[in-house]
């Protein structure tokens, strides 16, 4: 009974703040959703651009433009979970005032909401790649959505660690940003890991992000299956991440109240 | 009912720590409003957030049934870039109340007007208040938990809390702090007094204010 009542405390909690977060975001500008989209849009150009100028191929589908999509979404799924969790209690600090809401209902909003707004900009440009006469076939949808879910366990238990750490260095903001650039370019969003020679993937296979755009891809493109990504080793890493990020959120819930 | 059983808290500072409450195990009279006394720093707002819950004791337990409100204090729960409307909407939604019930007596009852519709960055502390105060009552709760903000605004506003809060005295009572001894003595049925590290609970809200400015004689 009691249990129910809390759960139901928090589940009130989660729905306030999505409303508010996404008010905040996308409810007064619409320079909110222009960004949502604009920002996969000009890594997409960015890198069409390139690799026209080199004169390479797609290497999977007809389109470069939609495998370069299906690696950034994966990657900005990421990245932006993890600076959502870490800006999270700042950016709402004031509403820790009330009794209910705990940093893991803010932790829970953010999750929700990036999460919802890249499904929305990654159907918006599967739509317009169709407009453009692109065939878009999913092979497994089961497939994406199983490695979208690990990584968004992933990106939680990261940015959960990095919040509590921000919370005691609050400079360490800037020390994560520098560090997980290079992930960018270790993470397979303009490549497969079969184009990589061995040497150079037997550097980055560490990279949990590379097994899931790979894993990813392979739910999306009929005609590409991936032997390079590792279920067992990805599941985890996750796992792990995941378990430490909760114990960390867990051993610094005063303090994230006190500031 | 508010109960704390070996409660410690202490804020740390630079190279000591400043002590609030010292292994303290205390029952707080029940359906009285009770005015909390102390001196500046000796831990007033951090003994209402305790009891509300926005923090926890450093050791030792807090047991509380019943509804209690949020503190009510200039600094709030109020987001800053948020209008008054949208974190009213906040409030209702996380305490379950009714958005447009609450609305109608916030709009009335605050005296806002067209500043409702504004951030709460460009209210003056006292319309803060008002908002608080208005939102608070327009949601009911056991235990109203009121950080200096009594005694705001023009005498007008002033009474209207006074009959608000008589309204609800059947149900609800009332534990705050204040600087205005007026206001301690208007509101109180008790006084608790917070001497550093001691909470003393005095029936005669008269003779704990005595006692009370013969620690602060320095400043009167």
């Amino acid at each position: 009974m009691e249990l129910i009542q809390a759960l139901n405390v928090q589940g009130r909690v989660i729905s306030a703040l999505i409303l508010r977060e996404t008010r905040s975001r996308y409810g007064d500008s619409k320079l909110g959703f222009f960004w949502a989209l604009f920002e996969p849009f000009a890594h997409i150009a960015v890198f069409m651009a390139i690799f026209s100028a080199m004169g390479r191929g797609v290497p999977i589908g007809d389109s470069m433009a939609v495998f370069i999509l299906t690696g950034i979404i994966p990657w900005l799924l990421f990245n932006n979970i993890v600076t959502g969790i870490m800006g999270g209690v700042e950016g709402n600090q004031s509403l820790l005032g009330y009794p209910q809401v705990m940093p893991i209902d803010i932790t829970l909003s953010r999750i929700a909401l990036e999460f919802s707004t890249l499904v929305i900009v990654f159907l918006f440009f599967l739509i317009l790649a169709i407009n453009f006469g692109f065939s878009i076939n999913i092979d497994d949808s089961l497939m994406m959505f199983s490695s979208v879910g690990i990584l968004i366990i992933l990106a939680s238990g990261i940015g959960m660690i990095n919040a509590a750490i921000k919370l005691y260095y609050p400079s360490y903001g800037t020390i994560y940003s520098a560090f997980s650039r290079p992930f960018y370019f270790m993470s397979g969003i303009f490549y497969t890991a079969d184009f990589l020679s061995p040497d150079v993937l037997n550097l980055i296979d560490f990279n949990p992000i590379l097994h899931v755009v790979e894993w990813f891809r392979s739910g999306f493109y009929t005609s590409f299956d991936s032997h390079f990504y590792d279920v067992e080793y990805v599941v985890s890493v996750s796992l792990a991440f995941f378990i430490i990020g909760l114990m960390a959120e867990r051993l610094t819930r005063k303090r994230a109240r006190q500031i | 009912m508010i109960e704390f059983r070996n409660v410690n808290k202490a804020y740390k500072l630079k190279d000591s720590y400043k002590v609030i409450l010292n292994n303290i195990s205390f029952k707080f009279p029940e359906k009285k409003n009770i005015g909390v006394l102390g001196v500046n720093g000796a831990g007033k707002s951090t003994l209402l957030r305790l009891i509300a819950g926005t923090e926890f004791p450093d050791s030792g337990k807090i047991i509380r049934s019943g509804h209690y409100s949020w503190p009510l204090g200039f600094s709030g729960s109020f987001h800053p870039s948020l209008t008054g409307i949208e974190n009213l909407r906040f409030a209702c939604r996380i305490y379950g109340a009714d958005i447009s019930e609450v609305t109608d007596y916030v709009k009335d009852f605050s005296e806002l007007g067209k500043f409702i519709h504004e951030p709460i960055k460009t209210y003056s502390s006292g319309m803060r208040s008002r908002l608080a105060f208005a939102l608070s009552m327009a949601i009911d709760f056991d235990v109203y938990l009121v950080d200096e903000i009594m005694g705001v605004g023009d005498k007008g506003f002033q009474d209207k809390c006074r009959t608000a809060f008589q309204e609800k005295s059947e149900k609800s009572s009332i534990i705050m702090v204040s600087h205005d001894m007026n206001t301690i003595r208007d509101y109180s049925d008790v006084a608790l007094l917070l001497t550093g590290e001691h909470l003393e609970i005095h029936e005669d809200v008269d003779k704990a204010i005595d006692l009370y400015n013969s620690f602060t004689h320095k400043k009167q």
